[in-house]
């Protein structure tokens, strides 16, 4: 039983750790000026500790309403960086296939 | 007319000694590799890795600067929870610390498995768009 409780105990703390990382996404994405994040990004961390004595059915709640907060909260066009899927450089200069050539014979065509 | 035909003198002596080495390619054809570095399974940008020591360097300063650290116990091989005594929160927060550092946008999978500074060095060290 208590092996159980252990097993849960270990996944919601996985889960508040991811849920923690992605608010921080979230909130980096509204609060792009830097010092307005880092007061919001305490405000948040204030409210992660204070949850953290909870126990496992509370705990389940939060991390529940806390997942609903992330999808109210999502930013319509987050930063992206460029190359990663969904930026802007994201396969943007695919290289060759290795069987191309390239010809570099400027004014020397039809020799 | 005696300097024209004294410049025009000196030119084709200095002409006849000046040797262009002509490249001849009967071919007509050159091969070039392929463009920029293949990390085709990443994305297509191009990419350079970075140097190892510069990336220890600059990951060590990061973990320094954070607030929570004490400075004298960074080393290349520290893990954040044991060593440093830093929270699960703080290991987040000095992994979002390094994906500003170096512009490189860590997947949720990869960024849970990052729990000391060796794991963060090689990880960086091993993304071709780090910069």
């Amino acid at each position: 039983m208590s092996s159980f409780v252990e097993l849960k105990r270990g996944l919601q703390k996985q889960r508040a750790v991811a849920l923690y990382r992605r608010s921080l996404k979230v909130l980096s994405d509204w609060a792009v000026h830097r010092d307005l994040f880092y007061t919001e990004s305490e405000k948040l961390r204030t409210q992660f500790e204070a949850n953290s004595t909870a126990d496992l059915h509370h705990t389940e709640r939060l991390l529940e309403r806390g997942e609903q907060q992330l999808l109210k909260w999502k930013h319509p066009d987050p930063y992206i960086v460029a190359y990663a899927p969904g930026g802007s450089l994201f396969q943007r200069n695919p290289p060759f296939p290795p069987e191309m050539h390239q010809h570099l014979d400027f004014g020397r065509e039809g020799h | 007319m005696v300097l024209a035909g004294l410049v025009a003198s000196v030119t084709r002596g200095v002409l006849s000694r000046v040797q262009i080495p002509v490249n001849l390619q009967q071919s007509g054809l050159q091969a070039v590799g392929a463009a920029g570095s293949l990390s085709i399974w990443r994305s297509f940008a191009k990419g350079t890795y970075l140097d190892k020591n510069e990336v220890t360097d600059r990951v060590l300063n990061v973990v320094k600067h954070f607030e929570k650290v004490d400075e004298n116990k960074v080393n290349p091989s520290v893990n954040f929870q044991r060593d440093l005594g830093l929270d699960s929160l703080d290991t987040v927060e000095v992994v979002m610390a390094f994906e500003e550092e170096f512009g490189v946008e860590i997947p949720d999978a990869e960024a849970e498995k990052i729990l000391s500074t060796n794991e963060a060095i090689e990880y960086i060290a091993s993304h071709p768009q780090a910069k």
